[in-house]
């Protein structure tokens, strides 16, 4: 009689411990609500972009090599087009700015020269060499004349999803 | 039945069915928590790529087994690193004593010449496991490596892209010592395999294996008093290399004319690919001609050339087994 009273009694706390720990974990696992009435402008605009960045991961995550490496290189130009200089300029290999732009002055400078204003990309070649992608572009302004393209590689090195550095070439 | 009964019929069930349904409660919870386990794992996304370095090109079903992968990739960094220093000697050392004798004479300049061919200028590169074969016990898995110049550094202004390449291969010795070879070579082979008869008596001595070709050397022993011809161009495939379902045409064409009691060793190559699949089977020698007469075939007429074959004392071909 004794022994089986031991026994309810082991289950029962075993069925207490187990419902507590699910009501626990519930409680920590619940997601903070984000309040943003109590955020500064900066951190809406810190975690509005956290945000997008995961939603591009999310997104990067479910397209191949080619697809991947196409869009790093639009986001690139994007910058370029939109004149967000200083970010497209991030975006460039260190090796490669020091060679070429030591300046985020002179890149500026260089791209207002040599890039369309208006810029529609054509993807013509691609190639992975080891972890290195290798891709030939057009450039083109959509509003100018017919043969206005300019050709030239885009070499592009991804670390992870949406992090990458990338070259091109200089003309 | 009133509220009573049905409340005592309910504690009635509840008392007789605890111990079932307090293991259901347990095995419920468990479950939920390992639901919430993995959902909430923080699992870093990767990029997926079609870039696996110790799958094979040829086969991908096979790759190199685990233990021998950073053996391979720590040989290869240190042999370009070296290459890349200049520092060809160490470089050199690495490489097995076949493929030092086979591939490069023992000779650090030959090799040194090699090396400048592929990487003229300090280069990057990137490896892949190309083929994993097996010869006799040896277990040889073959990388190819491609040097290429800091592309990103440059973003190729001024060049255009190119690259160039060359197969490595490894394989354990009875030590358990990893062995390199470089320069596409493979293996080398004692064949020392003879055929002959009264005429003619042919020695393959042994076979060097290079990625995508296999080159003999040879021995021919006239043992006639005539001039005999093995080949000089006067008939169609005069040497070739058998495999089990077709031949293979060697890759020069020299003239090959023993005068009598001549001795002479020639080495032949031919293209043959080491993971076609293919083993060779022998070489060819399909129009031995035993001559009466031999005025060569430059500066002579076909008809000349003709009535000189046709007049020969014998016709035959050769066989030599090359199996390993």
């Amino acid at each position: 009689m004794r022994k089986q009273d031991s026994t309810r009694g082991f289950i029962i706390g075993a069925v207490i411990v187990v419902i507590i720990i699910v009501i626990a974990v519930i409680n920590v696992n619940k997601k903070e609500e984000l309040d943003y009435s109590q955020m500064t402008e900066e951190e809406i605009a810190i975690t509005v972009q956290n945000k997008i960045d995961q939603i591009t991961v999310s997104n990067l995550e479910g397209m191949g090599e080619r697809d991947r490496m196409e869009y790093y290189v639009k986001k690139f130009v994007d910058a370029v087009e939109n004149k967000q200089y200083e970010e497209a300029y991030k975006m460039l290999y260190k090796e490669f700015r020091d060679n070429y732009f030591p300046t985020l002055e002179s890149f500026q400078e260089y791209a207002k020269k040599k890039f369309p204003s208006e810029i529609a990309l054509k993807h013509t070649n691609f190639e992975r060499n080891g972890d290195i992608y290798i891709l030939w572009v057009t450039l083109s302004n959509p509003l100018g004349s017919k043969n206005s393209g300019i050709e030239m590689n885009f070499i592009v090195k991804e670390n992870s999803l949406n992090d990458f550095v990338m070259s091109f070439t200089v003309i | 039945m009133n509220y009573t009964d049905l409340r005592l019929k309910i504690r009635h069930f509840f008392r007789r069915n605890a111990k079932l349904l307090s293991i259901i409660i347990i095995i419920w919870g468990l479950v939920f928590l390992f639901n919430l386990f993995i959902a909430n794992r923080n699992i870093e996304p990767t990029p997926k790529t079609t870039r696996e370095v110790h799958t094979s090109i040829i086969d991908s079903t096979k790759s190199t087994p685990s233990s021998m992968r950073k053996p391979i990739t720590d040989m290869i960094d240190e042999y370009v690193s070296a290459c890349n220093d200049g520092n060809y000697q160490k470089a050199f050392n690495m490489l097995s004593d076949e493929c030092r004798e086979f591939s490069f004479n023992n000779n650090i300049n030959t090799f040194m010449s090699h090396v400048l061919v592929k990487t003229p200028t300090p280069k990057e590169y990137s490896i892949q496991d190309y083929s994993n074969i097996t010869y006799g016990k040896k277990k040889i898995y073959t990388y190819e490596v491609k040097y290429i110049d800091n592309l990103l550094a440059t973003g190729l202004t001024n060049s255009t892209y190119n690259f160039t390449t060359e197969k490595f291969t490894f394989y354990e010795d009875k030590n358990g010592d990893m062995v390199m070879s470089a320069g596409d070579f493979v293996y080398h082979s004692k064949i020392q395999s003879i055929s002959e008869n009264n005429y003619l008596k042919i020695d393959v001595l042994d076979k060097v294996v290079r990625y995508s070709t296999e080159t003999y050397k040879i021995r021919f022993t006239n043992r006639s008093n005539y001039t005999i011809v093995i080949a000089d161009g006067a008939e169609y495939d005069e040497i070739l290399l058998a495999l089990p379902k077709e031949t293979r045409g060697r890759s020069t064409t020299s003239k090959l004319v023993l005068k009598p009691g001549d001795k002479d060793v020639r080495t032949y190559t031919f293209p043959k690919f080491v993971d076609d699949g293919d083993m060779s089977q022998s070489i060819l020698f399909s129009s031995v001609r035993v001559m009466e007469k031999y005025s060569g075939t430059e500066d002579v007429s076909d008809e000349v050339i003709q009535s000189e074959i046709d007049n020969a004392i014998s016709k035959f071909s050769m066989e030599v087994k090359v199996t390993e």
